[in-house]
Parts: C-alpha cells; structure tokens; sequence
C-alpha cells in the first residue's frame, strides 16, 4: 500500500513538469501531408483501439493488443535464431495469462518494476539536453522536436529492457504508458484545445508505431538502415546536411552500445539510465570490436 | 554515389534522396564551381564512413536485439512501400492478411536454411 502511494505521488509530480518547447506547432500539417509513411501506417493503431477498453484504458488496451501481436511473432524468431538466450521456463498457467495480453507473476514486484520505469522515462525527458539536439541538428525548437527527441530515447530504452525476458517486457509497457501520460499532459499545459489535443495524438501514435519498427529495422541493418530509418522518422526527410546525419548514427549507435553494458538487474530494480553526450570529443566503444556477425545477404 | 538504394521504401529512400541531391549539387558536371570546397569535402566524408558501416563496427553489441523483436527481413516487409499502401486499404483482418504473408515464408525459410 505504501509503493502504491509512493507511484501515485510519482504520478502527480508529472503533472509539474515544465514543458520544453515555446509554442506548438499543429503537428497535423506536418505529419499528413509530408510524411507518407506516417500515413500508410494509419490503420494500425485504429485497430487496436477498436479492440481495447474504452475510456482511460485506452493506452493500457494498446499496449496490451500490442504486446499480444508482437509476443506471437517473437515465438517464431525465437525458433529461428538458436543463438537467442534461454528464455526461463513458466508454467501452463502463466503461458495462458499472458496470451490472453495479461502480465503474469515476475521475478521481482510490480510495483518496484513501475518505479523504475517511471525514473527511466524521466530520465528520457530529464537527463537529455535538447537544446543541444535542436542546435546540432538544426530542428525548430516545437513541440514535435521535443517528442521526437523523446521518443528515441524512450526506444533505446525499450530495446535495452526488451533483453530483460518477462520483467522487462512488462516495463516496457509501462515505460510506454508514462510516456502517453507525459505527453497528453503537456499539452494540457500548453493550453492546446481539448479536441486537437486529442486529434494530434492519434497522429503522434501512429507516428510512435512507425518510428519504433522503423529504427528496429534500423538497429539491425548496417549504418545504410540506421541513417535512413534516422532520416525518414527522426529529421522527417528535411535533413540536408549529411554531417548532422552521421552525428545521429554514432549517437545511437554508442548509446545503444552504452545501455547494453548496464546491468540488467541494476535496470529493472531502480530505472536510473544515463546518456553519453550527443558531442563528444574523441568518443571511444567501451567494448573492443569483434567481427561482425550482420548477414547482408539482403543488401 | 556508391549508397544502394532500397527498392522496399521507394518515394522514402534516402538513397535515392541522396542520388538527387548529388545531381542537383552538380548539376554542371565537371565544371561544377563548389560554393563551400571543405563543407563539401566533410559531407562527402561523412557519407563515407556510414557507408563503410563505420559506427557499426566501432560500437559492435554483445546481443543484436530490437523492441519488436522481428527479423530483419520482416522489417523490410512490413516497412516496404507496397506493403504500407496495402495496409492504408486494409481496415480489417489487417493483422490476419499480414500473418499471411509470414506464412508462406516457413517453406521457403527452410529451403534457405
């Protein structure tokens, strides 16, 4: 009962955030007309929501549908690549609660789980120096900036927490749901009217979906599918000057890199991540390199 | 420019992008007069080393992992051009048609294999 008054005064501390950007411009024009990958990955979302709870559990039902698609096709991959790691061992029961989208028993408590991934995301929103991203990468100090600056950082994240088997599916969830909350009420701060508000973030959603499967792609990929996956999500196919390009492949690339190299334990029990700088003199790989193992037979 | 360009994304690829911006840049060929000699000769530099996977290497991962946890050959798939424009006509059964298309890769996965 404490933890649980501890999360909802976490929770309400949100609320006291300060937003980042000075005015906001109406993500509407931007998305739909210049983004036709935006777009064409409308019809995603919409139907997960038709699917989920109305009302507040809307963004929980998302997840829940989400996480129930993607766990299906990770059993095929997982067949796929023996190099994976032994995932552990449930039983019966728990298999049947979780393919109905519910979180069974973990390892540690929910509630140190939902601390946790409530200071990772402030530590998305909190530890990164946007002034720094908006100056180097020429972005207009908006609204939209400060939620694609976020959202990559909140994917590093997931991907890191993604290694953490059930425990660290689960805090992702929840990590995703914090972020919804943070955004929605930022722009009630704002001042942002009610029902654009609202319109905007379906938009930002689908935008969210895509950019998570499209820096996945990108992850995987040599530097080619990083750089793309970067130019068409995070600079929006406006980036002229391939110098800001290759500034965000190494960023990721060394943070990624950075975040495996955290313990996982450590991760799932407090959430405290930190961000190597976005400029960095002489950066250096903090693991010796070996010969990679990428297939580009697809290339 | 030596970046491929990948056919999956076309009207997104930055390959192609890149392939227009050289041409417009020099746009008289040889006798093209650079306005910005070193901004030019950074950018090239630039592209260089994503080319030659620079970054990749110099910061290589214990475990290739993802958020979604797809291969990467689905997220061609799923991100291509063509899929993205069947999927905008698709209002349901999206999820079904998509699986269906994983389907009849089993046989063909195990041909590879």
């Amino acid at each position: 009962m404490a933890l649980l008054v501890r999360v909802l005064r976490n929770q309400t501390s949100i609320s006291q955030w300060v937003p980042v950007c000075s005015r906001l411009i109406p993500v509407s024009p931007t998305q739909g007309q210049g983004d036709r990958a935006l777009s064409r990955t409308s019809q995603w979302p919409q139907m997960s929501q038709s699917r989920a709870c109305g009302g507040s559990e809307q963004i929980p039902g998302i997840d829940i549908q989400l996480n129930r698609k993607y766990h299906t096709t990770r059993k095929l991959s997982t067949t796929k690549d023996s190099p994976q790691p032994v995932e552990e061992k449930v039983g019966a029961f728990t298999k049947i609660i979780e393919a109905m989208g519910f979180t069974g028993p973990l390892k540690y408590s929910k509630w140190k789980i939902k601390i946790a991934a409530l200071r990772m995301y402030t530590s998305c929103v909190e530890k990164t120096d946007f002034e720094e991203f908006f100056l180097r990468c020429q972005m207009p100090d908006t609204f939209n900036s400060w939620f694609l600056i976020t959202l990559l950082h909140v994917w590093m994240c997931l991907v890191r927490m993604k290694q953490e088997g059930r425990s660290g599916k689960y805090m992702c969830r929840i990590i995703v749901h914090f972020m919804w909350e943070d955004v929605q009420q930022r722009g009630r701060v704002m001042g942002v009217n009610p029902y654009i508000l609202k319109k905007n973030m379906i938009l930002m959603t689908n935008h969210f979906y895509a950019a998570i499967l499209g820096y996945d792609e990108g992850i995987l990929s040599d530097d080619h599918g990083l750089a793309a996956a970067l130019w068409r999500t995070f600079f929006n196919r406006k980036c002229e000057d391939p110098r800001h390009l290759e500034l965000l492949v190494e960023y990721v690339r060394k943070q990624i890199q950075y975040l495996d190299s955290m313990n996982g334990e450590d991760l799932l029990l407090t959430g405290e991540v930190s961000w190597r700088p976005l400029v960095e003199k002489n950066p250096q790989s903090i693991l010796k390199p070996h010969s990679p193992t990428y297939n580009d037979e697809g290339l | 420019e030596e970046w491929p360009v990948d056919e999956t994304k076309r009207g997104r690829d930055l390959g192609a992008y890149l392939r227009q911006r050289v041409a417009q840049a020099f746009r008289e060929g040889e006798n093209t007069q650079v306005a910005e000699p070193e901004a030019c000769d950074q950018m090239y530099e630039s592209l260089a080393r994503l080319h030659s996977n620079y970054y990749k290497h110099k910061y290589p991962r214990p475990r290739d992992t993802s958020f979604s946890g797809l291969s990467l050959e689905e997220y061609k798939l799923i991100l291509s051009t063509d899929t993205l424009e069947e999927l905008k006509e698709i209002d349901k059964g999206m999820w079904k048609k998509l699986q269906e298309k994983f389907a009849p890769k089993g046989p063909e996965e195990d041909h590879k294999a």
